[in-house]
């Protein structure tokens, strides 16, 4: 599956911490693969989630589909535990209207155990993330 | 399905007290309709399940089935109904100094027990965070407010901590017409600091219990509120009236805000 795009969920990913949740749109959507289902911020910035891998997992890209996201940072860290991340990179996201961004972001190929997603601001006062995935 | 994984109504206990009714209309009619034994809170509806029961008997098995569907269904939207969503919402306090913004939050934060006295400036940022629960849901909004200096020389200092907001409280002072005017200058500060973003305000004619003193008419402020796209108040700190208003409303309006926003995400078409 070299350069393959996988769904979290197959690859054993989990949201474990999320800064945010509408129990109708929790945030074991943005794994479930699928564009339909979304977790929603319920107010404020900045917002996070973080996902855990069932390992330490080389990553070259994530995917992000998302709604009304200005801003995002992505930290890593190779721990077992959700601390001492280090940043690696941070995007600025068009805005689009009627349907959702689509962004590729380059995590040139490092292995991670988390990855940790700052929403630092919206183009909104409620994002939306509808799936993350994972480029090896 | 994760719809029907919260606690069902059935299995609740009744034992003691009526459960039904307190949780309002839906949650009620759900009890009645899931459960053969006698609803605990209503005996006319415990009456007519009886009924009900007696009519089943004779009935053939098709509408045994419209039964339980409908049951399924008004279920499934009282799970809905009863889904939780805590809001959080940055609500900045401003207006020219003195016009009474921070015996207002107090009063709001306080439940109107504590009303400062003695006048002590804010000098910079005060932070004061209530929980509101909005009405007819099982929904809450957190205001975190930001109490705001209004003397002149110290706004831009304050300004850097305001942060992202998402409500606007902007308060006057009834008996002084230049508090009034001011207004629109916050306005634009406010504009300025939001980047186009909008967000939902309301304006609070404040100290109406100086009615002898009173410079701003309430024709004038609503109007030139309403061109604002704010909602008008007026309040007495002093004499607890209307405190709780403005910044439940705006609750209401950021909660509203919410469930429109959620509708549009969920139609929007992949990218």
């Amino acid at each position: 599956m070299i350069g393959s795009s996988q769904t979290l969920n197959s690859l054993g990913a989990k949201v474990v911490v999320a800064s945010s949740c509408d129990e109708s749109h929790p945030p074991e959507n943005i794994t479930d693969g699928n564009p339909h289902t979304f977790w929603m911020s319920t107010g404020m910035f900045p917002q996070e989630f973080i996902i855990r891998f069932a390992e330490p997992t080389k990553i070259s890209a994530v995917t992000v589909d998302s709604y009304s996201v200005k801003h995002l940072k992505i930290d890593k860290n190779t721990s077992q535990n959700a601390s001492q991340f280090e940043s690696v990179t941070e995007k600025e996201f068009e805005h689009t209207e009627g349907h959702l961004q689509s962004n590729v972001i380059s995590l040139n190929g490092s292995s991670a155990t988390h990855l940790r997603f700052i929403i630092t601001s919206g183009y909104d006062h409620f994002v939306s993330v509808h799936r993350v995935s994972v480029q090896d | 399905m994760t719809l029907f994984t919260s606690s069902h109504p059935a299995n609740e206990s009744t034992a003691t007290g009526c459960t039904c009714s307190q949780d309002g209309p839906i949650k009620h009619l759900c009890v009645w309709l899931l459960r053969d034994a006698l609803c605990p809170c209503c005996r006319g509806a415990s009456r007519k399940t009886a009924k009900k029961k007696k009519t089943k008997t004779t009935e053939s098995r098709a509408s045994f089935s419209v039964i339980n569907e409908t049951r399924g269904f008004i279920y499934s939207v009282w799970t809905l109904s009863t889904l939780m969503v805590k809001l959080r919402a940055r609500c900045l306090l401003v207006g020219d100094a003195a016009v009474g913004k921070t015996a207002l939050s107090h009063m709001f934060h306080s439940d109107g027990t504590l009303f400062q006295k003695n006048y002590s400036m804010t000098t910079g940022v005060e932070l004061l965070m209530k929980c509101v629960n909005i009405p007819e849901t099982n929904n809450s909004v957190e205001l975190y407010i930001i109490d705001s200096a209004g003397k002149q020389t110290l706004v831009e200092a304050c300004e850097k901590m305001w942060g992202e907001l998402s409500l606007l409280c902007l308060v006057f002072d009834l008996t002084s017409e230049q508090s009034f005017a001011n207004c629109s200058h916050w306005m634009e500060r406010v504009h300025a600091h939001c980047h186009g973003l909008h967000i939902p305000g309301v304006l609070v004619g404040n100290k109406s219990d100086l009615s002898a003193r009173r410079e701003v008419q309430v024709s004038v402020a609503q109007e030139w509120a309403q061109t604002q796209g704010l909602e008008y108040y007026e309040t007495s700190a002093k004499e607890m009236e209307n405190c709780d208003a403005p910044l439940l409303g705006l609750a209401r309006a950021f909660h509203s805000l919410y469930q429109e926003r959620r509708e549009t995400i969920q139609n929007l078409s992949p990218a």
